[in-house]
């Protein structure tokens, strides 16, 4: 009989264990499924992948070229030689929040850390299980080609003390929720202002012309104006067509962005119903701005 | 009195010269502008042909409506020859010469070769897009029509050679 007790015991810590375990499984599987939302929404893929070279997704060696030096999106695979397959979630986390490599180096901000500082804890978490989940790729570390005397790293402490604000963001009370998340998309994970408003001599971003253009956007494109102006920007725009240029890049007129907006809409076009909608409130509410002159 | 009634002579022969020089580039400019508009009016006619496509993709137009635009398309572009761009992109019509009136980049014309071959890929893009036309459920439509625009319309010409639109 006590063999017997012992037996069941056994099988009830065993059948208890693997019931844990699936559990487990399945949070695991939930945060790396929450996480590949937030990377397509993020669009992660547009400047950690090498398209033009045939690159591995995430795997880095796409060249961002800047008033400052070419930089180029580093390999976000876990592969441990190459990419990021040796950092913790605490080395994830200070990355996006911080803006700070896993040595504690800041970051050039070309990584739009000042964007990705107003995500939650958890959506960071989740986008590290995402990343974590994929396969690692061995790829060529690519030296960023900095322009003196911006290749002086310390600089940049004067930078962020001038133009970083650490995050997360905070909801804006008075607003609706559904006003905030879309906030929270287009400033924190979207990060449509990196883009869409101008920067300084310093490439910090001229937060008074917020989403009024940049005559010198990525690449050395143009982005336009997406303020409610009327003449400049949006503002002659329903909430539906904000939204099908979202979904489908089709602007009211018919033309189909292109460049850089038609890697944003890869990801845009991605998203939940609800969300796509959130994202459209918040970009029509944006204060009317003439476009940044060039 | 005959010296006066000589510089008389020549200066109203310079302002002749000079009149007639500025009325004959005036009349060039007009020539410019009557082509960046009847080259405006052309790619118009093809952003009609792809809303009628758009429209099938989206519930508001019928099928039919959505093949008469890609043949509009196929038809367009067959037209688009190197003595068609020959003679609708003169040298001297680009956004540097005529601001506000034109977006075509100065570009365009430093990179003619690429120019001259893109309106036969746009052909061959479009040909397939018929076939997803003809029999495709509307949201398959709608991706084509965006995939062929990106691909051919942006990718091998308006990304490179024309100024943003405002929209």
């Amino acid at each position: 009989m006590t063999q017997f007790r012992v037996r069941l015991l056994a099988l009830l810590v065993l059948t208890a264990s693997c019931g844990g375990v699936a559990s487990a499984r399945a949070a695991d599987n939930a945060a790396i499924a929450r996480g590949a939302y937030l990377a397509t929404a993020a669009d992660c893929t547009a400047c950690h992948t090498d398209k033009k070279g045939g690159g591995q997704p995430f795997a880095g060696g796409r060249a961002l070229p800047t008033p400052f030096g070419t930089f180029y999106g580093p390999n976000i695979t876990p592969d441990p030689a190459t990419g990021i397959g040796n950092w913790s979630a605490a080395d994830f986390k200070r990355a996006l929040r911080e803006g700070k490599d896993d040595e504690s180096k800041y970051r050039y901000p070309v990584f739009p850390f000042t964007s990705f500082t107003g995500m939650s804890d958890q959506d960071i978490a989740d986008l590290y299980a995402y990343f974590m989940s994929l396969p690692p790729v061995n790829g060529r570390a690519h030296r960023n080609e900095v322009k003196f005397p911006f290749n002086w790293r310390f600089l940049l402490a004067g930078w962020r003390a001038l133009f970083f604000t650490e995050g997360p963001l905070q909801p804006v009370a008075g607003q609706s929720e559904e006003w905030n998340r879309g906030r929270y998309l287009a400033e924190a994970v979207a990060h449509c202002e990196e883009c869409h408003t101008p920067r300084n001599f310093l490439g910090g971003l001229d937060r008074s012309h917020a989403y009024a253009g940049n005559p010198h956007g990525p690449d050395g494109n143009e982005a336009p104006d997406i303020t409610s102006d009327k003449k400049d920007g949006i503002g002659g725009w329903k909430l539906d067509d904000i939204i099908e240029v979202l979904r489908t890049g089709t602007t009211p007129d018919g033309d189909i962005v292109g460049k850089g907006m038609a890697d944003v809409v890869d990801g845009t076009g991605k998203l939940a119903d609800a969300d796509r909608h959130a994202l459209a409130v918040y970009i029509q509410s944006l204060p009317a701005l003439p476009e940044t002159p060039k | 009195m005959r010296k006066l009634a000589h510089k008389l002579v020549l200066a109203a022969g310079a302002a002749a010269i000079l009149g007639a020089g500025t009325i004959a580039v005036s009349a060039q400019q007009g020539d410019k502008l009557a082509i960046i508009k009847a080259r405006q009016d052309f790619m118009e006619d093809q952003q009609h042909a792809v809303g009628q496509i758009q429209a099938f993709a989206k519930g508001t137009g019928d099928r039919q409506g959505a093949i008469d635009g890609v043949n509009k398309l196929l038809d367009l572009s067959s037209k688009m020859d190197a003595k068609f761009l020959a003679a609708n992109f003169p040298t001297g019509t680009s956004a540097t010469d005529f601001p506000d009136k034109t977006n075509t980049k100065p570009e365009f014309w430093q990179h003619l070769d690429s120019v001259q071959a893109a309106p036969a890929k746009l052909h061959d893009a479009e040909l397939k897009l018929a076939d997803i036309v003809k029999t495709g459920t509307p949201e398959e439509v709608g991706q084509a029509m965006t995939s062929t625009y990106r691909g051919s319309c942006n990718g091998l010409c308006h990304d490179s050679y024309r100024l943003p639109l405002k929209h």
